[in-house]
């Protein structure tokens, strides 16, 4: 299991490989990609300049530290890493990598779906959308695909 | 006795206060940690709190790195040096 909280993300490529030499019983591994989008998330069309990132770090990593372990019990999968970055990110801009290995694809996509909602909605982590019109703190995510 | 306490994100920004140490003399519990911040920060403290005096539903708080439910901030009792950080909702991802 790894969980990063940081300003840069690692290379999406040796992460997988990093899972894939830890057992030899993996047969998938699935991946969330996490982009900034040049529109703004509550359908405003307001249009997107940057994102901002902030999170309580140590907290962060406990909490999805948690989630992974819990996804273990859960589903079945064999291990999973998380990275989210903090700081500023521009629009097309990767921000979150969860990606899990698993034995087979059925789990792997169930706990794939569960580890992103959760950490979008009970990580420790902060959203502000710079747009023309203003800066704007994320208050409200529930119902945001 | 003295407590840490930092705010995040949007919450820091409405409460125009990122961090501070509030000194607790007596009472080691969290409406009197609440009452020691009311007087740094004002008719603000009712952004953290709601009518009935409980921490507002948009809010979470930790202590020492560990998440507390809400119904557990009342049994909360400090000590010295601890850190409570309280958070706005995620919104990451």
């Amino acid at each position: 299991m790894k969980v990063k909280i940081s300003e840069r993300l690692d290379e999406l490529a040796s992460l997988v490989r990093e899972l894939e030499e830890a057992s030899g019983e993996i047969g998938a591994v699935t991946i969330f990609i996490g982009v900034v989008r040049g529109t703004d998330g509550l359908g405003r069309n307001r249009r997107v300049l940057k994102l901002e990132y902030e999170a309580h770090e140590t907290l962060a990593s406990k909490v999805i530290g948690g989630m992974i372990e819990k996804s273990k019990a859960k589903h079945g999968i064999i291990d999973a890493i998380v990275e989210h970055r903090v700081g500023e990110a521009r629009v097309g801009e990767e921000v979150m990598y969860v990606i899990v290995a698993s034995k087979h694809r059925k789990e792997g996509f169930k706990a794939l779906t569960e580890l992103v909602d959760k950490i979008k909605h009970e990580a420790p982590i902060w959203k502000k959308e710079v747009t023309e019109e203003g800066e704007y703190w994320i208050e409200d995510i529930s119902g945001t695909p | 006795m003295k407590v840490k306490v930092r705010f995040y994100a949007s919450l820091r920004e409405k409460l125009g206060f990122k961090e501070g140490v509030i000194n607790l003399e007596g009472n080691d519990d969290f409406p009197s940690l609440i009452a020691e911040l009311k007087k740094v920060i004002g008719w603000k403290v009712n952004i953290i709190m709601d009518e009935e005096g409980g921490i507002r539903k948009n809010l979470m708080v930790s202590v020492n790195n560990t998440l507390i439910n809400p119904p557990e901030l009342a049994k909360l009792r400090f000590k010295n040096g601890d850190r409570v950080d309280i958070m706005p909702l995620p919104s990451g991802g």
